[in-house]
């Protein structure tokens, strides 16, 4: 099946005078992995936001399994599933880990259960406050909340920041997981080996512009185009 | 070896039940760089904040420059002579580049703060906080507003601006946090630039970085110190391996 999930066309997008996105075409298909990529302040998460309906396009249309969008309000956005794992994490301070948790659960093969099997530091601090957790901990917890929603598709934007090399593998294992039981996947991370390992297809944005497209592999044999647009 | 600009003895901090920080000895050197890692939570930032005088320790002792400084307040021991910068960037994002390293550098000359006279004119400032740009590789944006920064340049500019106390030691609590490659590369050059002239203590999770820098290591896990030596003796050593790098290499 390679029915589009989530397509955006033309997003021109804006934060007061200043122009992030110039036309940025982008789509998803079901199950499909994407490593979106760029250096800092190219437009990444913007374009995330713009699908997610957290910053609205000037210009454009996004549509979420052929239904129009562009200016839907998050909440329903969310509904249509799409979960996101925000950079900076999100985790609601006075309310449990359980609680954050179940908080936006739906029914569907992410149980309880089997989020705890995946996260077990996470089965260990139920009912400790989301605050108390490491960084790391709480990490898991926003990806475990957003494996809740049992999304179609899961937005990781810098799931590794600031992780310990050790709790970034284990990230890594999951996305890996998440992939495998056929939730469609975009990626945002500095660290390109691991994105471009777990990931079908690699999206490049310089200046708001996607100036490349295509396999992961074929971003793995092309130097030339990772040197020039990721300096890697 | 002579006597390291920076000591500790049996550090020690308590929040409540929890020892966040906990029996940790370590000395820097000036020309030397000593790096600090561990998983999240292990009490590092806590371990720089006792260093900084933002916390107060629980128990131990620090030692500055052979004196001790255990307990003192935050703006004591920045005047006596340790520089830090935090893991997230605390810098005025309406004040230009140089703008900011000139408030930093007014720290050092009270007198420079009184109300009646323009900071400007202050010339002993002023090159303290163009001398402090010049180092951190900004001397082309100093006149740029801080908001305009890139995200790099913006930890860069908190490194001028600690560099602008004019610090004998340099605490750096993950400076190459949120970069891409490029600029990680970068950081690291202006690192090993500054090493030469102080004692640098470095929090890190970027473990190339790490490597690439340090002269001794000191690895943290739940506020205990479990290993310390260089940076061959860490690689090798399989405790570090299962509590922090993990066993994978890529």
């Amino acid at each position: 099946m390679t029915e589009l999930l989530v397509e955006a066309r033309g997003l021109h997008t804006y934060y007061g005078s200043h122009h992030i996105l110039h036309g940025v075409g982008f789509c998803v298909r079901r199950g499909e992995a994407i490593g979106l990529m760029g250096r800092n302040g190219m437009g990444k998460t913007t374009l995330l936001k713009t699908i997610l309906g957290l910053v609205q396009p000037k210009d454009g249309r996004v549509t979420v399994n052929g239904r129009d969008t562009t200016h839907a309000p998050p909440h329903r956005i969310a509904r249509m599933g799409l979960a996101y794992v925000p950079e900076g994490r999100g985790i609601f301070a006075n309310l449990s880990v359980k609680e954050n948790l179940v908080m936006a659960a739906r029914a569907g093969q992410w149980t309880l259960e089997r989020v705890l099997e995946t996260f077990p530091r996470l089965a260990e601090r139920l009912g400790h406050g989301g605050a108390q957790l490491s960084g790391g901990e709480q990490q898991m917890l926003t990806i475990g909340r957003a494996l809740l929603t049992n999304p179609q598709l899961l937005i990781l934007d810098e799931a590794t920041e600031g992780l310990a090399p050790k709790i970034a593998r284990e990230i890594w294992a999951i996305v890996r997981r998440v992939r495998e039981s056929g939730i469609a996947t975009v990626i945002v991370d500095k660290n390109f080996k691991a994105v471009n390992a777990v990931t079908d297809r690699n999206v490049i944005l310089v200046k708001g512009q996607v100036v490349f497209e295509g396999a992961a592999q074929e971003l793995r044999e092309r130097e030339e185009v990772r040197v020039r647009y990721l300096g890697v | 070896m002579t006597e390291p600009a920076l000591r500790t003895e049996a550090l020690q901090k308590l929040f409540g039940g929890l020892a966040a920080v906990n029996d940790v000895s370590l000395e820097c050197h000036v020309g030397r760089l000593h790096a600090v890692i561990g998983p999240n939570g292990a009490g590092k930032t806590t371990l720089i904040n006792l260093l900084s005088g933002d916390l107060a320790p629980s128990g131990g002792r620090v030692e500055l420059l052979g004196k001790e400084v255990t307990g003192l307040a935050a703006h004591r021991i920045s005047q006596l002579g340790v520089g830090r910068s935090y893991q997230r960037t605390n810098i005025f994002m309406r004040f230009t580049a140089f703008e900011n390293c000139r408030l930093a550098a007014q720290s050092r000359l009270p007198s420079s703060m009184r109300f009646l006279r323009p900071a400007v004119r202050y010339a002993e400032v002023n090159d303290a906080a163009a001398r402090a740009l010049a180092l951190a590789g900004l001397r082309g944006r100093a006149g740029v507003v801080a908001a305009e920064l890139s995200h790099g340049e913006r930890r860069q500019l908190e490194v001028a601006m600690t560099l602008a106390t004019q610090p004998k030691v340099l605490l750096l609590d993950e400076p190459l946090a949120g970069m891409g490659a490029e600029e990680s590369a970068r950081m690291v050059e202006l690192l090993r630039t500054l090493v030469a002239g102080h004692a640098m203590l470095l929090v890190e999770h970027d473990m190339d970085a790490v490597f690439a820098l340090a002269d001794t290591l000191t690895v943290m896990v739940n506020g205990n110190v479990l290993a310390s030596g260089t940076p061959d003796e860490i690689r090798a050593n399989d405790e570090v391996q299962k509590a922090y790098l993990g066993d994978a290499d890529d």
